[in-house]
């Protein structure tokens, strides 16, 4: 039995969709999950506003942390900032059952570290073309869920969202991938596998795996 | 002067204590006008003002922490929010404390003061923080003095590489070009003294700047 929150990092490159993603997610949780959001924006405050804007959560329930030009560096190589700003959220709000932490839009090797992230959300979108998944990077590769947004995009910008999904898949075995948009409801997917995951801590079986560079390991088996 | 591991540890970016995120008022100095050019007397500025004042709490701090005298460590917290009016500064040298003792624990577990700081202290203000930190690693008054100093500096520096055009080499050669000067601040910090008798020397200007709100660096 855990007692404080499950920590949900989300990642992805600028412009893919996390602000919008967390507000839906919120939104469809809300009414059953205490959540709290911590925000890293690489300018000012901006996602927090954002986020708060939609209503979806108490204000004193979104933090934001700037990060001195390197969200990278807030997620994985030095998560003090980000670990502070998660326990006093709790300590001030608290209890919550879960926060979710999202990454200023870095590229496809930023990702959370464990000291930070019970599990991980990558985000990418069909727009920044459909060529990526296949790159790779620990994000694609190891994330705990990849999430492939806006859909609906696809036809208009010539990405095939068929060729996206098999290149995630070409590296992620059978970790899981969702292709969804947003503005169709998508996010009642990637809400239900936060909900599920939130009941494998609760349970004491999540598993937390270190997705990084530059070796693949897990920190638990 | 010599100087231990644990202090290399300390004044080393890459131990985990959130310094990337602060430019030491280097952001609002940019957005007021301060060119490239002129950064290496911010730099000196804030040495020889409240680079100095901070050092001198951080040798206090090792030495009543390595005495194990945690009311002496309270009392200096006082001393130093007496010493930093701007609330955005305090709140920034709360967050960098913290985060700064976190990963110490981590470092030297073993230390009974460190634990007892973190409990007992509200504010946690980073220059205290930074004596507690430093004597857990064993280091010197005078070593936690300059790993101050030349943190202070080398924050400035670092932040001005992502700020401005600058040549990151260019930004250490400033750092280089100083360390006779923050050798002997260093020394004039750890002089042994009453707390309140300690170094106060102000910067007006960071702190009215560091009241406007920064867009990248949290201070």
């Amino acid at each position: 039995m855990s007692v404080r929150a499950l920590r949900v990092g989300v990642g992805g490159p600028v412009g893919t969709g996390k602000s919008s993603l967390i507000a839906a997610v919120c939104r469809a949780l809300t009414g059953r999950l205490r959540i709290g959001v911590v925000t890293n924006d690489i300018y000012t405050t901006e996602d927090a506003e954002l986020l708060r804007s939609t209503g979806v959560l108490a204000p004193e329930r979104i933090v934001a942390v700037q990060t001195g030009c390197c969200p990278h560096t807030a997620i994985r190589d030095d998560v003090t900032h980000n670990l502070e700003a998660v326990e006093s959220l709790e300590a001030a709000q608290g209890p919550l059952d879960l926060v979710l932490v999202e990454s200023g839009g870095d590229n496809l090797t930023a990702v959370f570290g464990p000291a930070l992230a019970d599990v991980q959300i990558f985000v990418l979108d069909c727009a920044g073309g459909d060529d990526v998944p296949r790159k790779g990077g620990p994000g694609i590769t190891r994330s705990d869920l990849l999430v492939i947004n806006k859909t609906d995009l696809a036809p208009l910008v010539g990405a095939d969202v068929g060729v996206m999904l098999a290149g995630a898949r070409g590296h992620r075995g059978s970790l899981p991938v969702l292709a969804i948009s947003l503005r169709e409801g998508g996010a009642e997917a990637v809400a239900d596998w936060v909900e599920l995951r939130l009941a494998d801590f609760r349970a004491g079986h999540l598993r937390t795996f270190d997705v990084g560079p530059p070796v693949p390991h897990g920190h638990a088996h | 002067m010599a100087v231990s591991l644990s202090a290399l540890l300390l004044a080393d970016a890459r131990t985990p204590t959130g310094g990337y995120a602060h430019s030491g008022g280097l952001e609002a100095a940019v957005a007021a006008g301060l060119a490239p050019a002129d950064v290496p007397a911010l730099m000196r500025g804030r040495l020889h003002t409240v680079g100095f004042t901070e050092a001198a709490l951080s040798a206090a701090a090792v030495r009543a922490a390595a005495a194990g005298d945690l009311d002496a460590l309270l009392v200096l917290d006082d001393e130093a929010a007496a010493r930093c009016p701007s609330p955005a500064l305090r709140r920034a040298a709360s967050t960098l404390g913290r985060s700064l003792l976190r990963t110490a624990a981590v470092l030297w577990p073993a230390d009974p003061v460190l634990p007892a700081y973190r409990r007992g202290s509200a504010a946690t203000p980073r220059p205290v923080a930074l004596g507690v930190a430093g004597a857990a690693g064993g280091l010197s008054a005078v070593d936690a003095a300059l790993v101050a100093l030349h943190e202070d500096a080398a924050t400035v520096a670092a932040a001005a590489v992502k700020l401005l055009p600058v040549d990151a080499a260019a930004a250490s050669a400033w750092l280089a070009a100083l360390a006779a000067e923050v050798e002997q601040l260093a020394r004039r910090a750890a002089l042994p003294c009453a707390p309140a008798e300690l170094p106060s020397v102000a910067a007006a200007l960071l702190d009215l700047r560091s009241l406007q709100p920064t867009r990248l660096f949290a201070s």
